[in-house]
């Protein structure tokens, strides 16, 4: 047993636990994953975001207390409790120990850089990028390596320019895009993997689009080039390896061009809206109902049923849809303060 | 590429899954089935968004070019050929597919906006127009019951809501001046009608999945209503009471039927509720930061524990 973190068969196993819900196996498969405890993505999620407010408060606290240099000690305290955690608890990704653990590297980066002084933007990038990287290392965490990577783009954004850290952003996803071809034997380096294919279009698009534009209709040369390329490639490498992320990648690439190519065609946003969400409904029709039967393996009928939260995603989609509440005009109520009577509801259109 | 076939091959060997599962893992990590459908839903909501916006805008921008009538006609055509697949495929006895499910919901949308448009030019409801989202609850809940669809009473739910005054938009809610306890009570009244509502579909024996949508909708318009109340300086008391009560009742409904997305509302707007009390009725930055940190170690602690129950609760 490696104490640092779970060996690689042990976090296969956990993977396979999380995936048939230790049903009826829950004793034998605990045999194999060893003593590390772990919990679900969402319990890992709220976990986490209580690590950060706690990291955030003991932070604050040792501020007001004056203490000398706070910055060091809270990132400490953080970052021996994270070990402590990992160490003599066994906690593998369960999202407290990495909330902790980023915040202690986060305030010793910038305690280091008040240290020295001043720090340029570019040096401040790149310490923050060594800094996530390494935790994203030692927790195998793919959040943490994707915005290292993104620290990364910035440290050349501010030293270069925009588009070369737009080029960067498509070239590590590229790299990400070719490396997932290879064997691997850890789930989470396949979710770094995963996390990058998916993330660097968008960043690319985003800092790309960021810098002057190439016309009058304000489209810009790296992103029209790029998204393109990149969205068929990962289309292609998607359907080939039969992998989501690729494909969900080549989704983000359309929507970014649909947004980068808005104002060619001239017309207005509402008249957009409508026929490119019609074209859109019209072929994800067309696909679904042509992938009714099969295709070399490939079905839009679903395989398993949605879990909970994909479910609560579909409602909170549905009801966030509604249209605003349309106040009869003139009709002597008070919009905006729900001061009306019967539901008292308020709003315009 | 990452392959857990040999894992599910000694899962099988043990017997700890059996033939059919084993058949659908291995072909899953295989790939010789893979399915696209959650891509298509995706992109299909993306649509069903980007055709409601664009509905909105064009509503909002021709108010006064286009005629009335006409529009209305016009959108009441839209929403009846949306409606339509979804009531021949239950003509049929057949399972509505993701599209149709989702052309319902954007029936449903225009629908909405349709009517409201109606209201907002003819005043038909007089004073009483806030009548007209009790009517879309109806109509919604109609079409979700006879046609099986959560997303449309999702809607359903979302306009009844808006009828006890409550909107999503909490950036509004929290400017100052608006009267928070209010707002609370609303949220709580509409929770309990929820709540209701969900107790009379039970005894009826109907659809399991609506359920489940009525709880998520009560408990979290309730959690919501419990903190607005707490932040109101009359109203603490009772906030802070009903945010206890609804945090047991929660979790332990969670527990119970192993739902851990109910432990997780319980712990997480609990937490919620009790830091910004903390920030409220405390003095001294310290003091409120010691309590809110002493809080958030409570919820880690709990929020373990109770994951430590429900693991070992698993059948």
């Amino acid at each position: 047993m490696n104490p640092f973190q779970p060996t690689p068969e042990e976090q296969r196993w956990m993977a396979v636990g999380s995936r048939v819900k230790a049903a009826a196996g829950g004793a034998w498969l605990t045999e194999r994953v060893g003593p590390w405890k772990t919990v679900t993505t969402r319990m890992r999620c709220i976990l986490f975001v209580l690590g950060a407010v706690a990291a955030a408060l003991t932070t604050s606290i040792c501020s007001l207390l004056h203490m000398p240099a706070y910055m060091l000690c809270a990132g400490m305290m953080l970052i021996a409790l994270a070990e402590w955690l990992v160490m003599a608890r066994h906690f593998f990704n369960a999202g407290v120990e990495e909330a902790l653990e980023l915040a202690g590297l986060v305030l010793m980066v910038i305690w280091t850089a008040d240290l020295t002084g001043y720090l340029h933007e570019t040096a401040y990038a790149l310490l923050a990028a060594a800094a996530l990287m390494l935790a994203g290392a030692r927790f195998l965490n793919p959040l943490f390596t994707t915005l290292a990577v993104l620290a990364l783009a910035f440290a050349i954004e501010s030293a270069f320019s925009l588009t070369l850290a737009g080029a960067f952003c498509f070239a590590a996803g590229i790299v990400a895009l070719t490396c997932g071809a290879v064997p691997l034997r850890r789930p989470a380096h396949e979710q770094m993997l995963n996390f990058l294919v998916i993330a660097m279009p968008l960043a690319g698009y985003a800092w790309g689009a960021d810098g002057p534009a190439g016309n009058a209709a304000g489209v810009h040369g790296l992103p029209v080039c790029m998204l393109p390329v990149y969205g068929a490639t990962a289309l292609a490498l998607g359907v080939q390896r039969r992998r989501h992320p690729p494909i969900v990648a080549f989704l983000v690439c359309v929507g970014c061009l649909a947004y980068e190519l808005r104002n060619l065609t001239g017309l207005t946003l509402q008249v957009r809206l409508i026929a490119w969400g019609s074209a859109a409904l019209a072929l994800a029709a067309a696909i679904d109902r042509y992938l009714r039967t099969p295709r070399r393996g490939i079905t839009s009928l679903k395989l398993a049923e949605d879990d909970e939260s994909a479910g609560l995603l579909q409602l909170v989609g549905a009801a966030s849809l509604t249209p605003p509440v349309a106040q009869g005009a003139g009709s002597g109520f008070k919009g905006g303060g729900g001061t009306g009577g019967g539901g008292g509801a308020s709003g315009t259109y | 590429m990452l392959s857990l076939e040999s894992e599910y091959r000694e899962l099988y060997t043990a017997g700890v899954i059996d033939d059919a599962a084993a058949v659908r893992t291995i072909a899953a990590e295989r790939g010789t089935i893979f399915s696209v459908s959650e891509e298509l839903r995706v992109s299909i909501y993306g649509s069903v968004a980007a055709i409601t916006a664009g509905i909105g805008i064009y509503l909002k921008a021709n108010l006064h070019r286009i005629g009335s009538l006409s529009l209305i006609i016009v959108l009441a055509v839209a929403a009846a050929a949306c409606y339509l697949p979804a009531i021949r495929t239950w003509l049929r006895h057949a399972t509505r597919s993701t599209v149709r499910d989702y052309l319902l919901l954007l029936g449903a949308l225009i629908f909405s906006a349709d009517l409201g448009y109606a209201e907002s030019q003819f005043h038909w409801l007089g004073s009483h127009w806030s009548l007209y989202l009790l009517l879309l609850c109806c109509a919604h809940a109609v079409t979700a019951y006879v046609l099986d669809s959560r997303l449309v009473l999702s809607v359903s739910l979302a306009s009844l809501a808006a009828w006890f005054g409550i909107e999503g938009n909490v950036l509004e809610l929290l400017q100052k001046g608006n009267p928070l306890p209010l707002y609370g009570m609303r949220a709580l009244v509409c929770a309990g009608a929820i709540f209701a509502w969900r107790e009379v579909h039970r005894r009826l024996g109907a659809v399991r999945q609506f359920q489940e949508t009525f709880e998520h909708f009560a408990v979290n318009l309730g959690f919501c209503g419990a903190i607005a109340l707490g932040l109101g300086s009359d109203t603490r008391l009772t906030g802070v009471a009903y945010l206890v009560a609804l945090a047991v009742v929660t979790i332990r409904h969670g527990l119970r039927n192993a739902r851990e997305l109910f432990v997780i509302y319980g712990v997480a707007y609990t937490a919620l509720g009790f830091l910004c009390l903390e920030g409220q009725v405390i003095k001294g930055s310290l003091s409120a930061a010691v309590a809110g940190l002493l809080t958030i170690i409570g919820a880690v602690m709990v929020t373990w524990h109770l994951h430590r129950r429900m693991k070992g609760s698993e059948p």
